[in-house]
């Protein structure tokens, strides 16, 4: 195993667990919410429940770009490729965008959400307008999917 | 410090119960209600604990005991929960002493929920057993021992109970800016109620400065040159001074039409828009504080509203103080 793969097992590394951090927290808040507002009112499960899963996108993300990478280097079939370390480097590079955004936007939209949830507490019939806010949050994690997509396809 | 997480749970609690709050509307229907009509909505609306109460008063002492019990099992920091039950512990030690004064016992008139204990209280003020009890509390009672004024043992009182709170307050892990500006808010607002009820009973500057509460933002001072001024200039000349639009407009419109039920209530709704102002800050107390103040509010106003239903004297939304609910 050469530089160049452990670059781009780093970069997966970091979409991965970047990601999956951001989701983590955002989820955990909305959910801390949801729980507090579902033990006054448990008929409101099914509205909070969709705001509360809204976080955990980041973390599909930063999945989906490690396993692009392994596919791509070879490493998921066993037969890792022979990368330069500006290949190598590259790859990391691609993880990079959905690693910083996906947690920062997970951390966000997680904080949107659980605002969401309480608005949806107050007034039930709102809870759409909640989705509403907590999805444009979405935006820039997808944003920062189809950048390291873009990246990632664009390294030969 | 509580974490942010346990801070959301109980905001989230509390936002589901805020809809219980009587809105406008409930509040009209109140209004035009006969008595019985108005408790029967009341109870309907899932006022009072049992939902057995017989009299407005008993659902409304039942309904402030159910969010007291609220609160203090959500409430993530109780230290930060508890100065609230500061001046239920405040009223019992007035009744106390009065009634010590005038041979009363006044056992059966003492609140339940406060910060302290009634016994522990009726200890302290009997014997002088001061264990447990806060250092203001005790200070306060040793200065009483030999008082019979009414006004001053009030006003001794009061300062005991802001400087019990404000004493939490200054420790380093309670330090808490948004309670600092609430409570000495809350004392300038007593110390303009005191000097506008001063002014209207003709009091002198040395009778009113017995009367007023240290630990303020506003300027004893300047509190003091207002009496001077008699009631209506005196409440003009304190809306110069006062620091808060809502406080300043309240005083405008005193001496515009004196109405100390009017200005007390507009007093209320400032102190309670500095908590308003943060309510949005859904990691923090003041969601939590939000809803026990409207719910203490709320409770004033049924009061007022059945107090005025009794005595068969019409009472408007304005007058209650609904339009700005």
């Amino acid at each position: 195993m050469n530089t160049g793969i452990v670059l781009a097992l780093v970069g997966a590394a970091l979409s991965a667990i970047l990601g999956g951090i951001g989701s983590a927290y955002g989820v955990q808040a909305a959910g801390v919410a949801a729980a507090g507002v579902c033990s006054e009112k448990p008929d409101l499960f099914g509205k909070v429940l969709v705001l509360q899963a809204l976080p955990g996108t980041q973390g599909i993300y930063g999945f989906l770009i490690a396993v692009l990478i392994l596919v791509q280097t070879g490493v998921i079939s066993g037969s890792p490729a022979d990368l330069t370390v500006m290949q190598g480097l590259s790859y990391l590079i691609a993880g990079l965008p959905i690693a910083f955004v996906g947690c920062g936007s997970g951390i966000y939209q997680g904080k949107t959400a659980a605002a969401s949830i309480l608005m949806t507490a107050k007034d039930p019939d709102s809870s759409a307008k909640g989705i509403t806010m907590t999805a444009l949050v979405e935006t820039y994690a997808i944003l920062a999917l189809l950048a390291s997509i873009l990246i990632l396809f664009g390294i030969r | 410090m509580a974490g942010g997480t346990q801070y959301l749970f109980a905001v989230g609690r509390v936002k589901a119960k805020e809809e219980e709050i009587i809105d406008a509307g409930m509040w009209q229907r109140l209004i035009d209600a006969e008595p019985d009509e108005a408790l029967r909505l009341l109870k309907d609306h899932g006022y009072g604990e049992s939902g057995e109460e017989t009299s407005a008063e008993a659902m409304i002492a039942s309904e402030m005991t159910k969010t007291a019990k609220f609160i203090a099992e959500i409430s993530p920091e109780p230290a930060f929960t508890d100065l609230f039950l500061f001046p239920i512990d405040g009223y019992n030690l007035k009744l106390m002493l009065k009634g010590i004064v005038m041979r009363k016992d006044v056992t059966p008139h003492l609140r339940e929920g406060g910060a302290i204990a009634i016994q522990r209280l009726q200890r302290a003020v009997e014997s002088d057993a001061f264990d447990g009890l806060p250092k203001a509390f005790a200070r306060a009672i040793k200065t009483l021992e030999t008082e019979t004024d009414a006004r001053v043992i009030s006003t001794v009182v009061d300062q005991a109970v802001y400087d019990a709170i404000l004493d939490v307050l200054s420790e380093k892990k309670h330090d808490n800016a948004l309670l600092k500006r609430y409570f000495k808010a809350s004392i300038d607002h007593t110390n303009i109620l005191s000097v506008i009820r001063a002014g209207a009973l003709g009091y002198d500057e040395k009778a009113v400065s017995r009367l007023l509460i240290d630990g303020g933002d506003m300027d004893k001072a300047k509190l003091l040159s207002a009496v001077s001024d008699g009631e209506d200039h005196g409440a003009l000349a304190l809306a110069g001074v006062a620091a808060e639009d809502g406080v300043k407009k309240a005083l405008a419109r005193y001496a515009e039409r004196p109405n100390i039920g009017m200005l007390e209530q507009a007093l209320d709704r400032a102190s309670l828009s500095i908590i308003s102002s943060a309510r949005g800050d859904v990691f923090g107390i003041a969601p939590i504080l939000y809803f026990r103040l409207m719910k203490e509010r709320e409770g004033k106003m049924l009061r007022m509203l059945f107090a005025a239903k009794r005595g068969n004297v019409p009472i408007t939304a304005a007058e209650l103080g609904v339009k700005e609910a």
